[in-house]
């Protein structure tokens, strides 16, 4: 098959979806041989390349599935107008031959006034009551046609709205006598924030069409003492099949001085400020970890492909990684555990005890103070390592361990082709 | 492959490979031709379709040889579509990872 035959039997096979589509498909395949043939392809290489038409027709069919729906629906709209049309039809004419007896039976009544005009009356009472149940009739089937064409367009909608709208109900609610909040999104951030009133708040902006909400579910429930937010999809992957939208971010309030937070996100950030805790768990997969001024006795930070930051934290524990992003580290903590595979780590610690920086290839920055001294077990395989206390410097060193001040702090950095650099 | 699964695949490709700047149908094609087998004949389809929900618009430009060319750019929306669809194919494929290696 040549161009020429390719093109005609395209054209032809498309004739069926409308000249809109057929056009603008038809063009963008000429446009294709065009470049093609400019790139030295042959025409039965570009044929091959572009697939079979009739595959094109199965996919253009199987592709606008969706829209195929919007066409059914759309028949269905036309099919219920013309029925409501139809019906009213019969109702006019109904009314016009009431009406129109009506008048017969008036003309009737009238001539024969004087001596018939009993019978007249009664003809006229007859024929308008005969037309009367026309009507009545006409009526009871347009509101029963209306009902049923009404259900038939719009019936899977309505009942899937119906469910929606039981679940909408819910995007802000607050619970007393909490201990601990749990959270969980997949695309929502998650933002914790101080509480005024001692009540743990959840709190989320939802900003879509109810369409795009279906497939969405928020789950605000307490139990023992345990607040849950749960944000996701009813399906993990119907993203994919069907547009949805879910709510940005989900705020936390939480009261001071509170037990435990435990916040995971797919795709979502999270983000702690203003707040003190006693232990935090932080996760999420591809958002980053933010946490500013938080008072935590423990605190585990995690994410696979964002950063982990934390600015004037203060916890005993704090332990914070990534695969693939960095980790910024200040404030203090008695121990320290910083990790990220490809990221840098980036420490600027008071009053450490214990300190443990594992990079792959990342480097690591320890700035320490508020401690006499270290004892530092260093090793990266390509990088350079620089230690220095006060006025002692140990320079451009080779793997092994190390004694600077009175070597209070322990820290155990290591590399495989990152610097190592501490400070203190 | 699930028809609908090769859509959301294919729409993400386009949209992502648009993020950098404007291209033409036959660059668009060839590059994600030569990276998965696939009829070109379906990513046009991919592109009108594209078009249709607002996320691409399109433009001619004349070429320095023959015709004009018909430019597919992304909109404001279809920037932020390709960026919620690609979070979405990195958890699903984090996720199939997992349970595939889990279960091995």
């Amino acid at each position: 098959m040549n161009r020429q035959e390719y093109m005609e039997k395209l054209s032809k096979a498309l004739e069926s979806f409308g000249s809109d589509i057929k056009e603008e498909i038809v063009s963008d395949y000429e446009e294709h041989f065009n470049d093609g043939l400019a790139n030295g392809k042959s025409e039965e290489q570009i044929i091959s390349e572009l697939g079979s038409v009739e595959d094109l027709v199965k996919e253009l069919k199987d592709l606008s599935n969706g829209a195929q729906d919007n066409v059914d629906e759309e028949a269905q709209r036309e099919k219920f107008e013309q029925q409501a049309k139809k019906t009213f039809d019969d109702i006019s004419k109904a009314f016009a031959s009431f009406v129109g007896s009506m008048a017969a039976g008036i003309t009737k009544g009238a001539g024969k006034i004087g001596e018939e005009l009993s019978g007249g009356a009664g003809d006229f009472a007859k024929s308008m009551s005969n037309a009367a149940d026309v009507v009545a009739n006409k009526s009871k089937q347009f509101a029963k046609d209306i009902a049923e064409s009404y259900r038939n367009a719009r019936g899977p909608v309505e009942t899937e709205e119906q469910e929606y709208e039981g679940e909408e109900l819910i995007t802000s609610v607050a619970f007393s006598d909490i201990t601990e909040v749990i959270a969980e999104t997949d695309c929502a951030d998650i933002v914790v924030e101080p509480s005024a009133d001692g009540s743990v708040h959840f709190d989320c902006d939802y900003d879509a069409t109810p369409g795009q909400k279906l497939g969405y579910k928020i789950d605000y429930h307490c139990e023992d003492g345990k607040a849950y937010a749960i944000i996701k999809k009813k399906s993990a992957t119907s993203g994919f099949f069907k547009k949805l939208l879910g709510p940005e971010t989900l705020y936390v309030k939480i009261p001071d001085r509170f037990e435990r937070i435990n916040l995971s996100s797919l795709s979502g950030d999270v983000d702690v400020s203003n707040v003190t805790v006693k232990r935090a768990d932080l996760k999420t997969m591809s958002g980053d970890v933010v946490i500013n001024a938080v008072n935590n006795k423990d605190v585990y930070a995690s994410t696979m492909s964002g950063d982990v930051n934390a600015v004037n934290l203060s916890a005993v524990i704090a332990e914070l990684k990534t695969i693939s992003g960095d980790v910024e580290f200040s404030g203090d903590s008695e121990n320290l555990s910083v990790s990220s595979t490809s990221g840098d780590l980036n420490v600027k610690a008071e009053r450490t005890k214990v300190v443990r920086a594992v990079s792959v290839s990342g480097d690591i920055n320890l700035e320490l103070e508020g401690i006499d001294g270290y004892n530092a077990k260093v090793d990266t395989k390509s990088g350079d390592i620089d230690l220095f206390f006060g006025n002692e410097a140990h320079e451009d060193v080779k793997r092994g361990t190390y004694t600077l001040g009175s070597g209070a702090c322990d820290i155990t950095a290591s590399s495989v082709s990152g610097d190592i650099k501490v400070e203190a | 492959m699930n028809a609908q699964f090769k859509k959301g695949a294919l729409e993400l490709c386009v949209l992502s490979m648009l993020t950098g700047g404007d291209r033409y149908g036959y660059e668009l094609t060839d590059a994600i031709s030569k990276e998965m087998e696939i009829a070109s004949g379906t990513l046009y389809l991919v592109l009108r379709r594209l078009k249709e929900e607002n996320l691409v618009t399109t433009y001619l430009r004349e070429s320095e040889n023959g015709p004009a060319r018909k430019y597919y750019h992304l909109t404001e929306e279809g920037r932020k579509n390709q960026r919620e669809l690609k979070d979405e194919w990195l958890a699903f494929t984090m996720v199939m990872s997992k349970i595939l290696s889990e279960n091995e």
